[in-house]
């Protein structure tokens, strides 16, 4: 049997939250277990504060879990430099951030931070290609793009890693219709010709539908049914996703 | 002895002018002002006082006794100003003891300045103050800098760079704000202010161009010294706010 791409195994995280000048622990992950087959496309559903974003920070180590492991192609990440793991698993957030005052320097930005050379298939104009952003924005300033402009323009920064895991926090969610269909068609497409595996994090039942693709449905730090998402829907007598579906 | 007391209580009337401009303009300011007057006499005379004791004893335990006491208040009084910096204290502490020891230890090592206390101390005194308030700048900006950028430090993080890349802008932003006093007070010297020490020489009788001589010693010192003080400041202070995994802590 084939070594799963990411494998998450009983992960768990408290959240410290500060109220007046009390300090309290809150799980935000309760003993999360989660298996990804390189190339494969999951979307990982659920309603706000379900924990979603939390266990996308954690795969990338933005945050260390407080029990549990995971694995990136068999190996504890935490047995990998940080630097390295970030490398292999991007990470593209909710609301896009610019980090420089070109396209260029933007998508140069990563390679610089890792000393690695440009090659054929990570420099700019390719990488806009990518992400179906016109070449001749290359020199602009991304600051004065649209919201859907910047959300490509950071799903191509990401890209120029060449990373093997892709992690899209809620990518749309700021978007206008328009705007996420096409980063959906995007990242769809990006799953379909080159193999990335994706976890594409979303709050929206309706994109999950949409997508198609094999769901995780998270609620209250933990998974609670997986399988398609049209099927969940139809078969589930789970009390907690009735309610998140509002059909309770 | 009493002529020279006789002009603090005259140098009192312009203390009563501020507090009754204080009671005019209800400025509430008139119980501050007493206390400020009655510490600064008593601080003032008492390390009149005790300077004059150290001064006769010359020996440098007592000078180094001294220097560390002036940078333990210094430190004491930035983290006052900068509570939400996690060990702001320690870090105060150590960035002010680097500025000042490296700059008069170059001073003393260089034959520069004498080691007679009557040299070191004022002089120390003078790095001490400027340190302190570099640090006090440095720290306050970089933690401004840090919560107020959270996003965008995290995503250039996720992207595989170390805690040092990432803090990069920010630190060099704190440094900027942190000297730009220092670089204003050197743009500007002679020509707007005539600083304390060149005053003080003047005053005590040193011919204007002696006094201009150790002023631009001293200027360049204090440059030094808080260059020193708020990249030390900023630097120290990353490890407050970032993990040994390049993550940001999680109460940023």
């Amino acid at each position: 049997m084939p070594v799963p791409k990411l494998r998450i195994e009983n992960l768990s995280k408290n959240k410290i939250v500060i109220e007046g000048k009390r300090r309290r622990k809150i799980p935000v992950i309760r003993d999360l277990s989660l298996e990804i087959k390189s190339g494969e496309f999951v979307i990982i559903l659920g309603p706000s504060g379900a924990g979603k974003s939390t266990l996308l920070r954690l795969i990338n180590r933005l945050e260390e879990p407080g029990s549990g492991s995971i694995y990136l192609d068999g190996t504890n990440i935490k047995e990998l430099c940080t630097d390295r793991v970030r490398r292999r698993i991007g990470l593209v957030f909710q609301v896009p951030v610019i980090l420089t005052a070109s396209v260029r320097e933007e998508l140069s930005l990563p390679l610089k931070l890792h000393n690695l050379k440009v090659e054929s298939d990570n420099h700019p104009e390719e990488l806009l290609r990518m992400v179906s952003l016109d070449t001749g924005l290359a020199d602009r300033d991304p600051t004065q793009f649209s919201l859907g402009q910047k959300q490509r323009l950071a799903l191509a920064r990401s890209l120029a890693l060449k990373p093997e895991v892709l992690l899209l926090d809620e990518p749309t969610s700021a978007l206008d219709p328009a705007s996420s269909l096409a980063i959906e068609n995007l990242v769809l497409k990006l799953n379909r010709r080159t193999g990335l595996t994706i976890l594409f994090v979303t709050h929206n039942v309706e994109q999950a539908k949409r997508l198609g693709k094999d769901c995780a449905i998270i609620i209250d730090g933990g998974i609670i049914e997986t399988g398609k998402p049209e099927e969940i829907f139809e078969r589930t007598t789970n009390r907690a996703i009735l309610d998140y579906l509002g059909r309770s | 002895m009493l002529t020279g007391y006789y002009q603090v209580l005259v140098a009192l009337i312009l203390i009563a002018v501020a507090v009754v401009l204080s009671l005019w303009q209800r400025a509430r300011l008139e119980k501050d002002l007493l206390v400020a007057t009655v510490r600064a006499f008593v601080q003032l005379v008492a390390i009149g006082y005790a300077l004059e004791f150290i001064f006769d004893l010359n020996h440098p335990l007592l000078i180094l006794l001294t220097i560390v006491i002036m940078m333990t208040v210094g430190a004491h009084t930035a983290a006052g100003r900068v509570k939400e910096v996690p060990s702001a204290f320690g870090i105060a502490l150590l960035s002010i003891s680097l500025g000042t020891f490296l700059t008069i230890g170059l001073m003393l090592l260089t034959r520069i300045i004498s080691t007679e206390p009557k040299y070191v101390i004022p002089l120390a005194g003078m790095t001490i103050g400027n340190c302190m308030n570099a640090a006090t700048l440095g720290l306050e900006r970089i933690h401004a800098e840090i919560v107020g950028k959270k996003e965008k430090i995290e995503a250039i993080l996720a992207l595989g760079a170390s805690s040092r890349q990432a803090s990069l802008e920010s630190c060099r932003v704190s440094v900027r704000g942190a000297m730009t006093p220092i670089v204003n007070i050197m743009k500007v010297i002679g020509l707007v202010q005539l600083p304390g020490a060149m005053t003080g020489m003047i005053l005590a009788g040193a011919s204007p161009v002696d006094a201009v001589r150790i002023q631009i010693v001293v200027v360049y010192m204090l440059a030094s010294a808080v260059g020193i003080a708020s990249l030390s400041a900023t630097r120290l202070s990353l490890r407050s706010y970032f993990t040994k995994f390049h993550q940001l802590q999680e109460a940023q």
